[in-house]
């Protein structure tokens, strides 16, 4: 038998090789085990005030939510020895990013902790999300997503219940002067009567009108000529068609624009509430599908219809650059959350400041009722963004100061009027005649004015488990039916059949738990 | 304790920890894929191992599923054609460069340019091109003189193309690599023979160099064919897999139904049977090529 002579190189190779395996092997080993999840509080029926599960000991100290939650965080990080390079991570959107950066000098200057903001895009939110749901790293402290993703993560205890440090440390929930907009408070805030997070933003659907156009007195001359009645802002579905199409004048302008991609189902959900009285749910009390109907196919005739008169990449198009078109003066209508107001009124952006006007109602449609036909108009509360804690955080409760501070009625126009923020206004101090100067400056009045009472007849979007599949299949049929491949009929009745398959795979008596306790929102 | 003076064994030793870390990484994602291809888990209902085993529901439900059907049979129009293309264009660019050319070089430093760019960027920079009022609608209005309105966007076919454009706009140079390195090692004697025996150039093409360039011309083909069935990037940026479901991939119809949808078991059972069939066909694809090493 021969035998070979290992050479020194290759010792040292293989002795190298080995070493390094070892090394890296060792490091894979400390991230195969998750860590252990924080057990959250048993939920319990309101009004019923629930035993504290959170230890006493800190102290509430202020005046206001922003006060509170700064002071009780110095202490926080005080008790929980909390090391001098910890940095408090928060998962946040890009449209959000610079917000929270607004608001970074004020938080670690009062509290000594550092921040961390790991920004993605925002429609990348929910990946990041269920990611961490499964891997359990911890790398999150803070997630800034969107409500309907709510319904998901809260039972898969990725979020975490913070209704007893709520309870505690007061962020202002309910209420003038500076709560939530009622019913926001409870639609986003709450889920299943407990809190998971605090809302910094409410998509209210909103028509934004050009002022200019529509006062126009050739413009007024020649639309009543051709259409018969006179040029106003629309308050039917009909009207608003009419119009989009007489200012359709592609390329220089087009008649309307809505989001037809990834949020296209947003303004379809608006349409179909207010399309019988005295409102059309989405699915009955078993959670079927409610869409292959009438009332589906009104909503969907309608949303279909509206396209003709959009920018012809509308489908593709996200919100940025629709912005973008409005700004440039392209668009005679819109239909967009309040934050659009933002961009058109800022001279560095726009070419449309001081010329959107934007009325205290969206289109609707005259419906039947048991006094005759009468005016039915619904809006959407078409997601927004909540921040919420994560249950994986080594620091749980002073993730949850940071929220509160973050989304107090003092620091929430800081980060509504950051630059290229999406946050609406979702306070009472951010809207109505009385609204913070600096919202105002913002975001101008008109959308100011008419918040109040367009949230009051917006639908929410229901945080069922699986939202984002239900939306998503909704869109993509929705797409096929405006480049033809589906009739009306056929898309909903697509939508019906891929609903009701993700409501039995999900689980009925799950689905019906959130949709009964969301239904009474609908009006 | 002989056996630790045999170098053999020793070597053996030292790398054993390596090689297991590879295989531990390598195969256990792919044992609980497997595993988990047999379960309904979903990662927002709890941990993967406490997961119920449904049996093969998951395999059967997938041959009844229309969108995944849909996208297979999408996906393989996709590779058709581009893989066609560009094998094609990167020929014909092959044998241009056989030729003496002024400049070159740089010509080909140009030509291979388009396969440096990250498919992210490639991504954007089409979509931007595509659209209505974008670079290309307006040069085909400057060229043909009239006012070109193209929808790539939102029609379904010219979504189609406009990804077959941009697929082959970047991987063309790839076959234009392969293909050239197969001519430039083809043995010059049995082709010098054909032209002084009086073969026109297509006849000592088709008879005595395509014959021979087979085998890089198989490796190529598999090669760009098993990347271009994996293509994500281009699509997700361009068109999202839309309109509606009209380009949507094979690769972004698992990331959809596994990311969006969190139908991750389901997802496994489809990236294991896709996995089964490509291997089908790769193994047929490369059969000439092992007749070959064989003989």
């Amino acid at each position: 038998m021969t035998t070979e002579k290992v050479s020194r190189r290759n010792w040292l190779e293989i002795a190298g090789g080995t070493i390094v395996g070892l090394a890296v092997g060792a490091g894979a080993a400390t991230l195969i085990k998750p860590p252990a999840v924080t057990p959250t509080p048993t939920p319990c029926p309101t009004p019923t005030p629930c035993p504290t599960g959170v230890p006493e000991g800190i102290p509430v100290v202020g005046d206001t939510a922003t006060e509170r939650a700064l002071n009780a965080a110095k202490e926080v990080a005080k008790r929980d020895n909390v090391p001098s390079g910890f940095e408090l991570t928060v998962l946040v959107g890009s449209a959000m990013a610079q917000s929270h950066e607004d608001s970074r000098a004020l938080w670690e200057s009062r509290t000594g902790v550092k921040l961390k903001f790991a920004s993605v895009p925002s429609e990348e939110l929910y990946d990041k999300a269920v990611s961490e749901s499964v891997t359990k790293t911890g790398m999150y402290d803070v997630l800034h997503i969107e409500p309907y993703m709510v319904g998901e993560f809260a039972p898969g205890k990725l979020l975490r219940d913070v209704t007893d440090w709520a309870r505690k440390y007061d962020p202002r929930l309910h209420g003038p002067p500076d709560g939530y907009v009622y019913p926001y408070d409870w639609q986003i805030c709450y889920f299943r009567n407990r809190v998971y997070g605090l809302a910094t933003d409410a998509d209210t659907a909103f028509i934004m009108c050009r002022k200019d156009l529509f006062d126009d007195p050739k413009e007024q001359e020649n639309f009543e000529s051709q259409y018969g009645y006179p040029l106003k802002y629309p308050t039917l579905w009909t009207e608003y068609r009419d119009i989009a199409e007489f200012f359709h004048r592609p390329p220089d302008l087009y008649g309307t624009l809505e989001s037809r991609d990834y949020w296209g189902y947003w303004s379809w959900f608006m349409r179909h509430a207010a399309t019988k009285w005295p409102v059309v749910y989405p699915w009955d009390d078993d959670v079927n599908a409610n869409v292959n109907n009438e009332t589906g196919y009104l909503a969907t005739e309608q949303y279909v219809e509206a396209t003709k008169f959009m920018h012809p990449d509308v489908i593709k198009l996200g919100y940025g650059e629709e912005l973008d078109i409005m700004g440039k003066g392209k668009a005679a209508m819109a239909i967009f959350p309040a934050s659009a107001a933002k961009f058109t009124n800022n001279p560095e952006l726009s070419q449309v400041v001081g010329k959107i006007d934007v009325p205290p109602w969206v289109p609707g449609n005259m419906v039947d009722t048991p006094d005759g036909k009468k005016l039915l108009w619904k809006s959407i509360q078409g997601g927004g963004f909540i921040v919420t804690v994560s249950n994986y955080s080594k620091y749980p409760e002073l993730a949850y100061l940071y929220i509160q501070f973050y989304a107090s009625p003092e620091n929430i126009v800081t980060d509504s009027v950051a630059a290229g923020s999406w946050l609406d206004p979702c306070r009472y101090n951010q809207m109505g005649p009385d609204a913070d100067p600096r919202q105002v400056k913002a975001s101008g009045r008109p959308v100011l004015l008419a918040s109040p009472y367009v949230i009051q007849h917006a639908v929410p979007l229901t945080p069922l488990v699986a939202s984002h599949e239900y939306f998503a299949r909704l869109q993509k049929n929705l797409q096929d039916c405006i480049i033809g491949v589906l009739s009306v009929q056929d898309a909903m009745a697509k939508t019906e059949k891929e609903w009701n398959e993700i409501t039995d795979r999900v689980g009925r008596e799950e689905q019906k738990k959130t949709w009964l306790a969301y239904k009474p929102w609908y009006g | 304790m002989k056996w630790l003076k045999n170098p053999k064994w020793v070597a053996l030793l030292f790398i054993m920890p390596l090689e297991v870390l590879l295989n531990l990484i390598g195969m256990f994602p792919f044992v609980v894929a497997i595993y988990l291809s047999f379960t309904n888990w979903t990662p927002v209902t709890g941990n993967w191992w406490e997961a119920s085993i449904v049996g093969p529901q998951n395999y059967i439900k997938m041959l009844f599923d229309a969108n995944f059907i849909r996208s297979i049979f999408l996906t393989a129009g996709i590779v058709g054609f581009c893989v066609t293309i560009e094998f094609l264009l990167g020929l014909l660019l092959a044998f241009l460069f056989l030729e003496d050319l002024l400049g070159k070089k740089i010509l080909t430093s140009l030509a291979i340019l388009p396969m440096m760019f990250i498919p992210a960027v490639t991504g954007y920079v089409f979509y931007v091109a595509f659209q209505s009022s974008g670079p290309l609608n307006v040069t085909l209005s400057l060229v043909l003189g009239t006012d070109i309105q193209l929808r790539w966007l939102r029609d379904p076919m010219l979504s189609f193309l406009g990804i077959v454009i941009t697929d082959v706009w970047q991987w063309t140079p790839f076959m234009f690599l392969v293909l050239f390195s197969g001519l430039l090692a083809l043995p010059p004697d049995p082709i010098n023979a054909a032209r002084i025996l009086g073969g026109s150039g297509w006849q000592t093409f088709r008879d005595v160099q395509l014959p021979m360039l087979k085998p890089v011309i198989i490796v190529a083909l598999l090669l760009r064919a098993i990347e271009a069935f994996k293509m994500f990037d281009i699509v997700y940026i361009i068109t999202m897999g839309g309109p509606g479901y009209a380009t949507q991939t094979l690769s972004l119809y698992l990331y959809e139904e596994g990311f969006k949808y969190l139908k991750m078991a389901y997802v496994a059972a489809e990236g294991l049977a896709i996995m089964l069939l490509v291997a089908i066909i790769c193994w047929y694809a490369a059969k000439p090529l092992l007749r070959r090493t064989a003989a």
